[in-house]
């Protein structure tokens, strides 16, 4: 139980819509270990951050609210928790980056006081100590000359340089989780790496998990340890990146294995995966793949598909896979 | 850091003084207003001065802001009329060569003369001295109208805006009803209930505004509520009011000082069109509004009598106007270059 420092079971956070209820997240079901990274891919809409955002119950209320599931964050079950309480793990122990980090920083405030907002607030210091806090976090994120950074505002700096701040925000206080949700999304590729790469060093420096959330399979190569794979609400494997990227059993993942282009390889046409993804409202019944998969069964229509164990923390969910054919 | 706080102090005092002009009757308080609002304007140019040298360290924001407010032409023209017409009514009991109350029945109607600079009204009354002391009550009564005015309307806004649903509809239905009643009936029978004053005027006119304000400032927090930043200060663990007071105000600031500057015309211009009626300033005390209205009688006769206090409503308006503007340019961040 304690060896897991946030450990997600059977999470379903539905949205009321007008149209009817939409299961952003059902039956999501992870964990994370302290000082390791697992990433959670899927397309648009799979529900990768929804399941983020319900761990810092910042699911907009209404439409959305976490039905069922538990959220365990060091044995403390973060679901139905009151708003002091989270208010002091929110940037404390579970620190959040966004994606655009264009939008993320407060335009007429200095890059230094939002940094020392977030110390302020949790740590009980003084206004000069958090300052100096500020410009060593300013440091270790790697911004050069940051004894005069802090003192810039948002619209000063170029984007790589504002997610920097971002990180820097979440660092303040040490978090023992940090959920990055799709952190390298909006920067240019050399920017990209930069901020992967800082984003792992920290990891090591501080000792702390990471969530990264994101759809691009590189990212997911060059960090995680453990990947969830999302579908439609769903996670629909999940095992080791080794595991993942040698060993995947699920047909989306062949699908989506076969869509990246390779340079040795000279097609003239690159493979998809055919048809779209379906209606959050209108899903299918049996296995949320199946209007699109290659390989599905007559089962796959009927019944949704149980958890296959390939082996030690490696699951699928598929028909394809485990002894119950005809059960 | 005292740099910034002498600046705020100097802002607050400024307030205050204007605030307390129309009922300091005796020259004494007039003078040590003068005295100490001449004080502190000294003491600003020197700090600012004194900022302007070092310019190695990093800027203060006090001292952007009056290096960006010190570039916009107009907005600096709007202040000198400003800081001059606050003067003018400061120094209203010294400068008035004659008593405004005082009619001269000798000299009825004249235009310009010696003895009264820019003529005297129907009753033989100076209109210079009276146009001074007119800028007087108008200043006070219009700059803490408006204070009033903009503090409901932005706090209701900002409730309104920020928790939405039930608050939300609560406030703008209210405020909706409230609006739906005609202003000038509702001024004539606060006064028939309440009898007329100086503090019921502020309270109406004040009143009477907050539904635009509440509006506006309700529509800016909407799109700044909704803003990544908010989210990410939400992440951080920063409760409501500090999210409020911190990230959504200072976003939302600029309309709030347009607004402000430009409903400080408009109050100046409704207090002289309640004084039209009788409900605003009681004759005989002076107010630029029931001098114009007085003088558009005698148009033919005595010019002087309608064009002066015009004049003197369009260049407080105009120089509000321009100074406002340029605090909000210099106010925003994102616009430095």
């Amino acid at each position: 139980m304690s060896e897991h420092l946030l450990d997600i079971k059977d999470l379903e956070t539905w949205f009321y819509t007008d149209d009817g209820i939409v299961k952003g997240c059902d039956k999501v079901s992870y964990t994370v270990n302290r000082g390791e990274t697992l990433a959670v891919v899927g397309e648009s809409g799979s529900g990768k951050s929804v399941a983020a955002m319900s761990i810092l119950n910042l699911i907009p209320d209404p439409p959305g609210r976490i039905v069922g599931g538990q959220i365990l964050f060091k044995g403390q079950d973060l679901v139905g928790l009151c708003r002091e309480d989270m208010q002091k793990i929110r940037g404390n122990s579970i620190a959040m980056i966004f994606q655009e980090p264009m939008t993320s920083l407060n335009p007429v405030m200095t890059a230094g006081r939002q940094i020392m907002e977030s110390i302020l607030l949790h740590q009980a210091c003084s206004k000069k100590t958090a300052g100096t806090r500020a410009v060593e976090l300013l440091d270790l994120v790697g911004i050069p000359d940051p004894g005069k950074r802090v003192h810039e505002y948002p619209h000063q700096m170029s984007g790589g340089m504002r997610q920097r701040v971002m990180i820097a925000i979440a660092l303040a206080c040490r978090p023992g989780l940090l959920i990055a949700d799709e952190p390298t999304s909006a920067l240019d590729v050399t920017i990209q790496a930069q901020i992967l790469r800082l984003i792992k060093s920290l990891q090591q420096k501080l000792g702390m998990a990471v969530i990264m959330i994101t759809h691009d399979m590189g990212v997911v190569a060059e960090t995680a340890d453990k990947v969830a794979v999302m579908y439609a609400g769903r996670i629909v494997e999940y095992g080791t990146a080794t595991e993942i990227f040698y060993n995947a059993k699920h047909p989306y993942l062949e699908g989506l294995k076969k869509s990246i282009p390779n340079i040795d390889n000279d097609l003239d046409e690159l493979s998809v995966i055919r048809g779209i993804v379906p209606d959050p409202l209108n899903l299918p019944r049996g296995c949320r793949f199946e209007p699109r998969c290659d390989r599905c069964l007559d089962i796959c229509r009927e019944k949704q598909p149980p958890k296959v164990w390939i082996n030690d923390g490696h699951y699928t969910c598929c028909w394809l896979y485990g002894d119950h054919h005809g059960a | 850091m005292w740099r910034l706080k002498t600046f705020y102090l100097f802002i607050i005092s400024f307030i205050l003084l204007v605030w307390i002009f129309p009922w300091a009757k005796k020259d004494l308080i007039a003078y040590a207003v003068f005295a100490c609002l001449t004080a502190g304007l000294l003491v600003l140019s020197i700090v600012i001065s004194r900022a302007a040298n070092d310019t190695d360290q990093i800027k203060s924001n006090a001292s952007m802001m009056w290096k960006r407010l010190n570039k916009n032409k107009s907005a600096m023209g709007g202040m000198i009329v400003l800081i001059v017409l606050c003067y003018l009514a400061i120094l209203a009991p010294f400068i008035s060569p004659h008593d405004s109350l005082a009619s001269d029945w000798g000299a009825l109607s004249q235009g310009i003369s010696r003895a009264h600079w820019l003529g005297t009204d129907d009753m033989g009354r100076d209109i210079f001295s009276r146009n001074l002391f007119g800028i007087r009550v108008a200043l006070g009564i219009g700059i803490s109208a408006v204070f009033l005015n903009t503090l409901i309307g932005t706090f209701l806004g900002l409730l309104a805006g920020y928790y939405g649903k039930k608050t939300d509809n609560i406030i703008m239905r209210l405020l909706e009803a409230w609006n739906s009643i005609p202003f000038i009936l509702l001024a004539i029978a606060i006064m028939a209930a309440l009898g007329t004053g100086i503090w019921k005027l502020i309270l109406i006119v004040s009143l009477s505004n907050i539904m635009a304000f509440a509006r506006i400032i309700r529509g800016s927090v909407l799109l700044v509520k909704e803003s990544d930043f908010i989210s990410a200060a939400k992440v951080i663990g920063i409760p409501d009011r500090l999210i409020i007071l911190r990230h959504v105000i200072p976003n939302c600031i600029s309309p709030i000082l347009v607004l402000a500057s430009l409903s400080l015309g408009e109050t100046i211009l409704v207090i002289a069109g309640l004084s039209f009626l009788g409900l605003g300033i009681q004759p005989p005390m002076p107010s630029l509004g029931a001098m114009l209205s007085n003088g558009q009688q005698y148009l033919h006769e005595n010019i002087l009598m309608s064009v002066v206090p015009g004049v003197t409503i369009l260049l407080i308006v105009l120089s509000f106007n321009l100074f406002g503007d340029g605090v909000r340019d210099a106010l925003d961040s994102r616009l430095i270059d």
